[in-house]
């Protein structure tokens, strides 16, 4: 590969990204850099949970996003009495044409490539951790059979952090396998009017596929090949050291409040984030800026909070930000 | 496919670029501090200069000081010229101040590593070129600080016409104190009869040479000079010579109260004294000078008796009623000292016999060295007391084992002696009747508790 070769496939993978984010927000209004983050998940192969209120669009968001890249889409609604045979299919008894029977694998919807858990959090973990094979192996066993998924394989899960009745939790290993935990707030004054004007009109926004799975594994490939200097892949490995009360990175909070911190998988999300966010602006380097940008939303669901944090009500995002004002970058 | 040449040289050109915004960027910071150091240097300069006006220092003392310091200052901003090796934190700083988003450091790094990819290669190359069209004097421009340079300047300029304006002459800031002290002595003193030419004057110089410690760098110990002076001390015994020779080297006093003869008798005496136990003086100087002293003080003594009051002096001199008691009281010394030498004899041993004056006060003069305690009568001479006070001195070095006796009876003293006792205590049944109750769960922490220790069902 040369120089030349280099600079046009940083200059491809920035170009596709600009068109899938502008494309998703023809229709979503007020949530750029949800849609940036959530791009950049889907490229960096990881899975995003969603959390907001009812009505700021994460659904909407999840379709949109299926819409324009051309993905198989698959939505389901976890509710408490949701099994995992709901999720990822079930053998089912079929007859032969010339007699006798046998079982046929019939799939559940886990097999699509975008797949959108909504309400996560109201199914029982017996439910939700029937995504966890899905979401870290990219395949589903059913009975003695493993059975791939389909790349490129995106979760997008959403959850309502306001009704806590009739919820469960996710397990702190379902919540380590979420690349990034994004929160969707309310929209601005500026995007609440446009929101107004484009859904409440006869006039409805379509939205154009742009592009299709196999550019987004091009661009999953070209992602990982972003060096990154030692110096500040180090950063990243201090911010997430940091989180651990016994290390010597660890700030006030984090020693006070925190039980468990981010695991390695937290880095791993770091660096590979800082990567897209590195090719998004045309760069063939990762600056300790990337790392930085994508810190609060890989790292804020990856923290075990202590009875003292819980009772205190302490949020994970300030300990996440004090972290990156204390954390050296050199 | 890569060229290692090409990264070898884009990795050049970077550490080129990179060296040059180090030096700029250093050179920027040093001169920046060293002219805000410097107001500090020319201020500490002129200070010294006018307490060295008060004190009568040197005048080149500020003007060294403020030569030296400014020098001190443009070798510290010249250092930083030097070409160094590059930490990553330097190359950090370097790439915030160009406002290069990282590239810089990144390339840095990859630039001192062996292993390349095209990435790399490319990601060095491109960083290479962006460093080159830098204009780092722009980035790292050279420090004004007209404030600075113009404060220093002004102290500057004011310390050395606080230099240049105050004449060698005038008395307000002689250039070298004791050397002005010593011609002034000599130019004072104009020839008199006993006392030999230049005496005070070397002599001066020699007590100032022991006095600032340089008897051996400014005047050397073994000098003919000195044998002179040594010689020319020797033959000093008149009383009029010390007179003169006191007043020859006393220093400039008010005019309003002048000193009298005794007490400049008494200071030159103790000066002489205090030279004489310097170790750096040689020992025929060492006599030399003590006989001095005590000639001085038994002149001095002299001088103050006669300059008492005359009713004092004359019941001193002339003999009244109390004259017959006195005459009694010598010739009982006299009758007892010859008592002593009779036994002394007669048990066959040595015997020590001092003849007092019998015109001395009424004490008795004892045996042994030395006098009677009287403070005006002329007891025994200081000249007898020093050598024998001599011998007995014991040097603290030349302390020989086994005279410390006391020694190990002090440690004897100090050992002592612990005993350890236990003491046991019968075993007693807990009672849960005295146990207190654990403290009551905070009303506002209650349902954060329960939502933390029960599950939802």
């Amino acid at each position: 590969m040369t120089s030349t070769a280099v600079a046009q496939s940083i200059d491809q993978f920035r170009e596709r990204f600009t068109r899938i984010t502008e494309e998703v927000g023809r229709r979503i209004v007020g949530h750029e850099e949800i849609v940036n983050l959530t791009v950049t998940s889907l490229l960096a192969g990881g899975h995003v949970l969603l959390e907001g209120i009812p009505g700021v669009g994460k659904t909407s968001l999840v379709h949109t996003l299926a819409d324009v890249l051309h993905l198989g889409f698959s939505r389901i609604q976890f509710t408490p009495d949701l099994m995992p045979a709901d999720i990822v299919g079930t053998n089912i008894v079929q007859e032969h044409a010339h007699g006798g029977t046998f079982f046929e694998f019939q799939p559940g919807p886990i097999f699509a490539n975008v797949v959108l858990a909504d309400e996560i959090n109201r199914a029982t973990p017996k439910t939700q951790s029937a995504l966890l094979e899905a979401m870290q192996d990219v395949s589903v066993s059913v009975g003695k059979t493993t059975y791939p998924l389909e790349q490129p394989f995106l979760v997008l899960a959403t959850q309502n952090p306001l009704e806590m009745e009739g919820t469960y939790p996710l397990p702190e290993a379902q919540l380590d396998r979420f690349f990034f935990k994004l929160k969707v707030c309310y929209p601005g004054e500026a995007a609440m009017h446009e929101i107004l004007e484009r859904t409440t009109t006869e006039t409805q926004t379509t939205v154009t596929r742009v592009l299709d799975a196999g550019q987004i594994l091009e661009m999953r490939h070209l992602a990982r090949s972003v060096p990154i200097a030692r110096p500040v892949q180090a950063y990243a490995v201090r911010l997430t050291m940091g989180s651990h009360p016994a290390s010597p990175y660890a700030t006030a909070l984090v020693k006070r409040y925190v039980r468990y911190g981010a695991s390695p998988r937290a880095a791993q999300a770091l660096v590979l984030a800082g990567k897209i966010q590195a090719l998004t602006h045309g760069r063939a380097f990762v600056s300790v800026d990337d790392i930085r940008n994508v810190a609060l939303a890989a790292l804020r669901h990856r923290l075990l909070l202590n009875f003292e944090g819980d009772a205190d009500e302490v949020s994970t995002d300030a300990i996440v930000t004090e972290l990156l004002g204390t954390v050296a970058t050199e | 496919m890569h060229d290692s040449t090409s990264l070898d040289t884009a990795g050049t050109r970077l550490r080129a670029g990179l060296a040059t915004a180090d030096r700029l960027r250093r050179l920027r910071g040093r001169r920046r501090r060293a002219w805000r150091a410097a107001p500090y240097v020319a201020a500490f300069a002129l200070c010294a200069g006018l307490i060295g006006g008060l004190k009568s220092w040197p005048v080149v003392l500020p003007l060294t000081l403020l030569g030296a310091g400014l020098c001190l200052l443009a070798a510290y901003g010249c250092l930083a010229r030097r070409t160094r090796n590059i930490s990553d934190s330097v190359a950090a700083a370097i790439d915030a101040d160009a406002g290069l988003h990282g590239e810089l450091r990144s390339a840095h790094w990859f630039a001192a590593r062996d292993t390349h990819d095209a990435w790399a290669d490319f990601h060095v190359d491109r960083a290479a070129d962006r460093t080159a069209s830098i204009d780092w004097s722009t980035v790292y421009p050279p420090p004004t600080d007209r404030r600075a340079k113009l404060t220093t300047g002004g102290i500057a300029i004011a310390t050395l016409l606080l230099a240049l304006a105050v004449p060698e002459s005038s008395g307000v800031a002689p250039r070298n104190t004791d050397a002005h002290r010593v011609d002034r002595i000599a130019a004072k003193t104009p020839p008199v009869a006993g006392l030999p030419v230049g005496l005070p004057k070397d002599l001066e110089a020699l007590l100032t040479a022991v006095e600032r410690g340089t008897l051996g760098t400014e005047i050397p110990a073994n000098a003919a000079a000195l044998r002179d002076l040594i010689d020319t001390l020797a033959q000093l015994h008149g009383a009029d010579s010390l007179k003169q020779l006191a007043r020859a080297m006393a220093p400039a006093t008010d005019a309003a109260h002048p000193q009298s003869t005794d007490a400049i008798m008494k200071a030159l005496a103790e000066r002489a004294q205090r030279a004489a136990e310097s170790a750096a003086v040689p020992p025929p100087m060492r006599d030399a000078l003590e006989n001095l002293a005590d000639d001085l003080s038994q002149v001095a003594q002299t001088e103050r008796a006669a300059n008492r009051d005359p009713r004092d002096a004359t019941s001193a001199q002339m003999p009244q009623n109390g004259d017959a008691v006195q005459t009694n009281a010598s010739a009982k010394a006299e009758e007892l000292s010859i008592q002593l030498v009779r036994d002394t004899d007669a048990r066959g041993g040595p015997a020590i016999l001092m003849v007092t004056d019998p015109n001395a006060s009424g004490t008795d003069p004892g045996t042994g060295l030395g006098g009677g305690s009287g403070v005006d009568a002329q007891q025994g001479r200081m000249a007898d007391i020093a050598p024998a006070l001599r011998r007995e001195t014991v040097e603290a070095s030349a302390n020989s084992e086994g005279s410390d006796a006391l020694t190990d009876l002090r440690r004897k003293s100090e050992r002592g002696h612990a005993a350890v006792s236990f003491t046991r205590s019968a075993t007693r049944a807990f009672d849960q009747g005295s146990a207190a109750a654990p403290p009551p769960v905070p009303e506002a922490r209650r349902a954060a508790i329960q939502s933390y220790f029960v599950r939802k069902q």
